[in-house]
């Protein structure tokens, strides 16, 4: 066995299919042998274990977002050593690449609505929509969980706030979903990816017009915020202001369905599990949002470039080349979780990272949580037994989850 | 010791409240309101655990 691992190495490629597929056996053994591992074809490095993530986040002087957080396939196989130019504002870069002071300034003028106090208002919203999609779908039998239940609701929610009609919230998941949509073969974003952002965008486009127009009535938008923003004494054009909040309509819809599914996909395994949940509702369903949060956020990892040459595990890392923290491995992390590949609803969970850490930390977690705990709550009042066939994990270089599963109601037997 | 914070940085998440209510307070808009700039050597523990639980790394201690 020994002598088998000697000669066989992992080869870990975040765009091959086999990761793309399922990484996390992968993570595992980079964990274990690998802690900072170097990919010769990208000539960058992976972070998988907690603290270094971690560390890394903590660490924003040394690891830079310069370059953005996400990165293609054919950009990150082009080397790089030193640093990158830096960047003009005007156009607006995309937003993972903007750097402080104006990324926190975009921040501040989009985030006021999604502060907890504000979030917590749109409750008895979502809720209410919640409902009413449950009222429509479960007397159907079964339906998909993923596009016409959890990814509704979250893209409803992003749409009122937004100004977009909520009626429209199919329409702006399906563009959401079309524009992020990777090559599951190849990996990576198509060529004509900015092609597949236009629908997005023009929904977007849409909102701004509007609400500069006066025509949208609904009071703290986060369009308002950027109509007010000033970069550098700039007025944002109303194409940058869509370009922020496609961001914001991406980030809210596509993947908190992800995260529901593969929960209740666990749930489904532990029925058990299912009626301690069911005792207090209330309280048990955001406990265990928590847990899916670590066990299936999808987002696999995030890129940074090295500003300060570094030594981490023994590899000496060098200024301009990459690093990806393999957020899904760190949450996963044996050296951070008992028995992290189970599932347990009610797990102490002090810390994890399916929202970052630090400079890029998810703008929408108030939100997320408000979302996931509605969504499991009224789910399971209506069908405490279910079953979940026909489900989808697409292989994915970076959002790995569930597109689509049908749930189907169960009785209850006697 | 006195408590530094980052405020274009902070989004009021109000982690920081939670380990440390006597130093931090959020505001009916979600707006960090620091309570004790200079906390006594007794909250020395407390004003750590905040600034570690703090989400989007906003806060730090002068001493």
């Amino acid at each position: 066995m020994l002598q088998d691992d000697a000669v066989r190495p992992v080869d870990y490629d975040p765009f091959a299919f086999e990761v793309m597929r399922n990484p996390l056996p992968f993570y595992k053994e980079l964990r274990d042998r690998y802690p900072v591992y170097y990919i010769e074809r990208y000539d960058a490095f992976a972070f998988s274990r907690f603290a270094d993530v971690m560390a890394m986040y903590d660490s924003e002087a040394r690891f830079h977002t310069q370059e953005g957080t996400l990165v293609d396939k054919t950009a990150i196989a082009e080397r790089r050593r030193g640093l990158p130019a830096p960047m003009a504002y005007d156009p607006l870069p995309i937003i993972g690449a903007i750097q402080p002071p104006y990324y926190e300034e975009i921040r501040q003028a989009i985030g006021r609505r999604l502060r907890p106090r504000s979030v917590a208002a749109l409750e008895a919203d979502v809720r209410a929509r919640t409902r009413a999609l449950l009222d429509a779908l479960v007397p159907r039998g079964g339906f998909d969980v993923v596009k016409e239940f959890a990814g509704i609701v979250a893209s409803g929610t992003v749409c009122r706030m937004c100004g977009i009609p909520v009626e429209r919230a199919a329409e702006v998941l399906a563009a959401v979903n079309f524009a992020t949509a990777q090559d599951p073969v190849k990996g990576g974003f198509p060529p004509n990816w900015q092609e597949n952002r236009e629908r997005l965008l023009s929904i977007c486009r849409e909102a701004v017009a509007d609400r500069l127009a006066g025509d949208i009535p609904d009071g703290d938008n986060p369009i308002d915020g950027l109509a007010d923003y000033r970069l550098d004494g700039r007025a944002l054009k109303p194409g940058e202001i869509a370009m922020v909040i496609s961001s914001i309509v991406l980030g809210g819809s596509e993947t908190l369905p992800k995260v529901i599914a593969c929960g209740l996909m666990e749930l489904e395994r532990q029925p058990e599990a299912r009626r301690e949940i069911l005792s207090d509702l209330p309280t048990n369903s955001a406990i265990a949002f928590e847990e899916m949060l670590r066990f299936c956020a999808p987002a696999q990892w995030f890129m940074r470039t090295v500003r300060e040459a570094v030594t981490i595990a023994g590899q000496r890392i060098e200024p301009g080349q990459r690093v990806l923290a393999l957020i899904a491995s760190a949450n996963r992390d044996e050296r951070e979780f008992e028995n992290p590949d189970t599932f347990v609803w009610n797990r102490e969970i002090r810390r994890q990272l399916s929202f970052g850490q630090g400079l890029h930390f998810c703008i929408g977690v108030h939100l997320a949580r408000l979302e996931g705990r509605v969504i499991i709550e009224e789910l399971l009042a209506r069908m405490p037994d279910y079953r979940i066939t026909d489900a989808v994990r697409t292989p994915s270089s970076f959002q790995w989850g569930y597109t689509s599963a049908t749930i189907t109601k169960q009785d209850i037997p006697a | 010791m006195k408590v530094v914070v980052n405020w274009t940085r902070c989004e009021g998440n109000g982690a920081c409240m939670v380990e440390a209510p006597a130093i931090f307070d959020l505001d009916d808009k979600d707006m960090l309101i620091v309570l004790d700039e200079t906390p006594p050597e007794t909250e020395r523990q407390r004003l750590q655990d905040a600034v570690a639980s703090c989400p989007r790394r906003a806060l730090s201690i002068e001493d």
